[in-house]
């Protein structure tokens, strides 16, 4: 009798014991890591429509379990080249606020493809005078932007979810889901997602 | 008494031009190249320059560059790293300056696949001084990179005095930390220091 109360004994706090740690260990958000995302991302077209519907359930997910105003810190990946005007609406139509744009060039003598990463400054949006002057020194074109890195409302995102001039709002990098030492700031774009744009160019899911 | 009014006039108008020179004139810097590299992984022939301008509100602010080309055997070994990726990192040598920083306000270029950019306010165990000493491309989809191809990478720091610094330019080999969530350096390789100003 003795011996089973002792096993008993054991045996239960075995289970509140391992109990206990699972809970503490899950209530830590893991941490955001973009090279996974880029691994996922990087195998073809099925690969990153699949990336994309993950993303949406997640989308799905706030669209009913959390505020309207809730702010989120992501990654929109535009579904083509867009202009200056295009981005001026998206930014006044969906109340963004505006972090970071990634914008695409091409290189005039080898045609190589140009990334540039511009922010706003000065009251504007970007410094149009400076961009140009970078892609002159550059030899290179102004295509259009691409991708944007901003702060947005729940109730703007499920909005402009049904924009085609977007194929994904990313919000993998954002504090609610997980830890991000990278970005100490709301105002800032230090470790945004990285956009999908060149998995899109590259296996042609570009909006006409 | 005229000659002496006319030089006087000679005088004003010299230093306002010289003046003007000095606070609104961009300027390049002579440009440095490096050589075949130590790393497996670095371009065997770099190009570097320094670029100075103002923005529109006359701020300062100077633009380290480099243009490098990868031999086929370094594409290669970036390849065979399943779990590191390659960056591109200019940053100051002194982690501790304040001369320049790069701002949350920047302007980065780069002709590397899928580039990732990102800056740091080293050393980070003890959360750096404020001022933003590292700039970084990280390339993100490795089996794009292809040998003999002109990339590059242009970076920008705000200038708040004229003391001399030095930019390191480097290749990296990252990972990425899950105890810490940081994206550590595995390997890393300076291919050129330079000093800014360097006029």
């Amino acid at each position: 009798m003795k011996k089973i109360t002792i096993v008993l004994i054991i045996l239960v706090s075995i289970t509140l014991g391992t109990f206990g740690f699972l809970k503490a260990f899950s209530q830590d958000k893991p941490f955001f890591d973009m090279f996974s995302i880029a691994r996922e991302i990087s195998q073809g077209k099925d690969s990153i429509l699949n990336y994309k519907n993950k993303v949406e359930k997640v989308l799905d997910k706030i669209k009913v379990g959390s505020p309207l105003e809730e702010k989120y810190f992501v990654t929109i990946t535009l579904s083509k080249f867009v202009t200056e005007e295009e981005l001026e609406k998206l930014v006044k139509d969906y109340n963004i606020e505006m972090l970071a744009i990634e914008g695409r060039s091409i290189e005039k003598g080898t045609n190589l493809k140009g990334t540039f990463f511009v922010t706003p400054e000065n009251g504007m949006l970007y410094d149009k005078k400076l961009l140009l002057d970078m892609l002159q020194r550059n030899d290179a074109e102004f295509k259009g932007f691409i991708a944007i890195v901003v702060n947005i409302q729940n109730e703007d995102i499920q909005k402009l979810r049904n924009n085609k001039i977007v194929f994904l709002i990313d919000p993998s990098t954002d504090t609610h889901f997980v830890r991000n030492p990278k970005h100490e700031k709301t105002n800032s774009w230090d470790g945004y997602a990285p956009s999908v744009f060149s998995e899109l160019e590259k296996n042609n899911l570009l909006n006409p | 008494m005229n000659k002496k009014i006319l030089s006087v006039v000679v005088l004003i108008l010299f230093s306002t031009f010289s003046f003007a020179i000095t606070v609104y004139a961009d300027r390049w810097s002579p440009t440095e190249d490096w050589g075949p590299q130590v790393g497996s992984y670095s371009p065997d022939w770099g190009r570097t320059v320094m670029y100075e301008y103002n923005d529109s509100a006359y701020n300062l602010y100077v633009s380290p560059q480099a243009r490098f080309r990868f031999t086929e055997d370094a594409i290669k070994s970036i390849r065979s790293y399943y779990y590191l990726y390659y960056t591109f990192d200019i940053s100051v040598s002194d982690q501790y300056n304040t001369t320049v920083s790069a701002l949350n306000t920047t302007m980065y270029y780069s002709t590397l696949p899928s580039p990732h950019f990102d800056r740091d306010d080293d050393p980070e165990e003890s959360g750096g001084n404020g001022y933003f000493d590292e700039t970084e491309v990280t390339c993100t989809s490795p089996l794009d990179m292809c040998a003999n191809i002109d990339y590059r990478f242009d970076s920008r720091f705000r200038v708040y005095f004229t003391d001399p610094i030095t930019f390191e330019f480097a290749s990296q080999m990252s990972h990425y930390n899950y105890y810490t969530g940081e994206y550590d350096t595995w390997y890393y390789d300076i291919h050129k220091t330079r000093n800014y100003p360097w006029y």
